[in-house]
């Protein structure tokens, strides 16, 4: 019984049904009716998208603050000790360069720990970007100390170095032991 | 019994898998021949060399989570890039991690510990007085040694005071990274913030250039070696032959050396023992030469602003010192060299030995701005 559905309606004619007169004014007043009844369920689904980003913005910033909250309880205890502790030794280090440029009269060797201080001090910088995103990572902490301990000792040694050679000299002969 | 047996067991390793957790990043074998190359360029990695029983070169790169944490492990393998490849003769491995991931400060012990024992340390590198060292000594320090004096004195501590706690260290993870290699390779290394440590003899040619790298070597023997360091740690057993460049290595410990040239700047370098055919080349570096091979022959330093150590506790080297604006220190005794004009060198000191069938070989120094610290009677540290 199998049937090809094109061939169905070949030779059929569908009803022919007149339209009334004004239906397209007809049909504008029905849609018109049926809008305005629309309207209110609108509203309602408007309010409760509102609702629902109200919600969700709540939440976000209820996680947000707490975290922010967290963050600012370990600020004290470990980003602050940071902060002194850097600035104890920058203020060391800077005494400390004031003394050994006193000392010497050689521009070249200034030169040389000029760069090497500036090198030390934008691997501090590249050192406390990491630290700020894993402030609870021990090791970056004694990268960072170490960091300022060398650059103070750099120019400690350099200075009692000099302060050695500067002593009294007492010889231009050769010495036999 | 039995099956309750079993059940601890079962919930025991269940534990054992969620506590700990290893995750494979790279594993890799090829076979080599005598005019192979291993070609490594790699940042932040920690690597253990060992020799390889046969004619291939095994790969094995796996990380080791402490804890199992789905976080640390997404952030450390986003961190992670290593690949292998082989071209002709020539085996590339590229490792390119963050510092996340890399190992280079270690510690092992918690915060608050750490805050403890910071001003100990600090106190007892203030403290430390420059002693008389044995080459035996040096090379135990070698051996032991976990890479930088923070972490060798909390070691000491931990030892010295077994039952103290000291809590756990930050890291989630570490990295085991091991590459079989035959005692024939040659190996070109470029590093960067890394831990590289040989656990066989180096005798075929080595070619390093590394920058903040901590390495730990056995013997390295050959005379086409090359290294090239800035900042870091170098530890080594034993030298011979090659030519070593220290930048800024503000811990070098060497057990023996001879045949070698080396250039420092602004390093600190131990020496246990100096054999013959060595030659330094310094700038403002502080260098310890603690003892002297019976036939070292001759032995030559020269440097600007450098502060040589020497102990001669047996009388059997000679010294001489050209030069200018420099300060000897002979255990108590000072004396100070003038500059002359034009900078001019002259012999500023001679030393001698009173026993001649007791002589070793006779240290040659130019220097300008240095200060020379000759001890003969410096007990051991």
């Amino acid at each position: 019984m199998k049937r090809d559905i094109r061939e169905l309606f070949k030779d059929e004619e569908f009803p022919k049904k007149k339209l009334p007169a004004f239906h397209e004014e007809e049909f504008l007043e029905k849609l018109e009716k049926l809008h305005k009844k629309e309207q209110p369920k609108f509203i309602v689904q408007f309010f409760k998208i509102a609702a629902s980003i109200v919600l969700m913005l709540s939440v976000g910033y209820y996680f947000l603050s707490t975290e922010t909250a967290v963050n600012e309880e370990d600020k004290p205890t470990l980003f602050v000790k940071i902060q002194h502790i850097e600035k104890e030794y920058l203020k060391n280090i800077e005494t400390e360069w004031n003394t050994f440029v006193t000392l010497t009269t050689d521009r070249n060797l200034v030169e040389k720990y000029k760069e090497k201080l500036r090198k030390l001090d934008m691997n501090y910088r590249e050192l406390s970007k990491q630290f700020a995103e894993n402030i609870n990572d021990i090791n970056m902490l004694e990268s960072l100390i170490n960091n300022l301990q060398l650059r103070l000792q750099l120019i400690k040694d350099i200075k009692e170095h000099l302060k050695e050679l500067n002593q009294k000299r007492t010889s231009n002969e050769t010495i036999y032991i | 019994m039995k099956p309750f047996i079993y059940s601890i067991l079962f919930l025991l390793s269940i534990n054992l898998t969620q506590a700990q957790r290893e995750e494979l990043v790279l594993k890799e074998k090829f076979k080599v021949h005598e005019s192979t190359i291993l070609n490594l360029d790699v940042d932040n990695v920690t690597i253990l060399f060992e020799e390889s029983s046969d004619d291939t070169v095994k790969i094995d790169y796996s990380i080791r989570f402490k804890k199992n944490s789905e976080e640390v492990v997404y952030r450390v393998f986003k961190d992670i890039n290593a690949k292998v490849t082989k071209h002709k003769n020539v085996i590339n491995l590229e490792v390119k991690n963050s510092m996340y991931v890399g190992e280079l400060h270690n510690l092992d012990i918690d915060m608050s510990s750490f805050k403890e024992l910071l001003f100990g340390y600090v106190k007892s590198v203030k403290e430390k007085k420059i002693a008389y060292r044995s080459k035996d000594s040096i090379l135990k320090e070698i051996q032991v040694s976990l890479g930088t004096d923070t972490q060798d004195y909390i070691e000491r501590l931990k030892k010295k005071n077994p039952n103290k706690k000291y809590g756990e260290g930050s890291k989630k993870f570490e990295q085991k990274f091991i590459i079989h290699v035959p005692k024939n390779l040659k190996i070109k290394l470029k590093a960067l913030r890394s831990r590289i440590t040989f656990n066989y003899n180096i005798d075929k040619p080595i070619k390093v250039n590394a920058y903040n790298t901590y390495f730990k070597l056995k013997k390295v023997l050959n005379n086409k070696n090359e290294f090239d360091l800035h900042m870091g740690i170098f530890q080594a057993e034993n030298i011979v032959g090659g030519k070593f460049n220290f930048k800024d290595v503000r811990k070098a410990v060497i057990g023996t050396v001879s045949n070698a040239k080396i250039t420092t700047e602004l390093s600190k370098v131990q020496i246990g023992e100096i054999g013959k055919g060595v030659k330094f080349n310094d700038f403002n570096s502080k260098l310890y030469f603690y003892n002297f091979d019976k036939n070292f022959k001759l032995f030559e330093v020269s440097g600007d602003y450098s502060k040589l150590y020497f102990f001669d506790k047996k009388n059997t080297v000679t010294l001489s010192a050209f030069g200018n604006t420099t300060t000897v220190n002979f255990d108590d005794q000072k004396v100070s060299f003038e500059p002359r004009k034009e900078g001019k060198k002259y012999k500023m000191l001679e030393k001698q030995v009173k026993n001649k069938e007791n002589y070793f070989g006779h240290i040659n120094i130019n220097i300008t701005h240095g200060i020379i610290e000759i001890k003969s009677r410096e007990k051991e540290h």
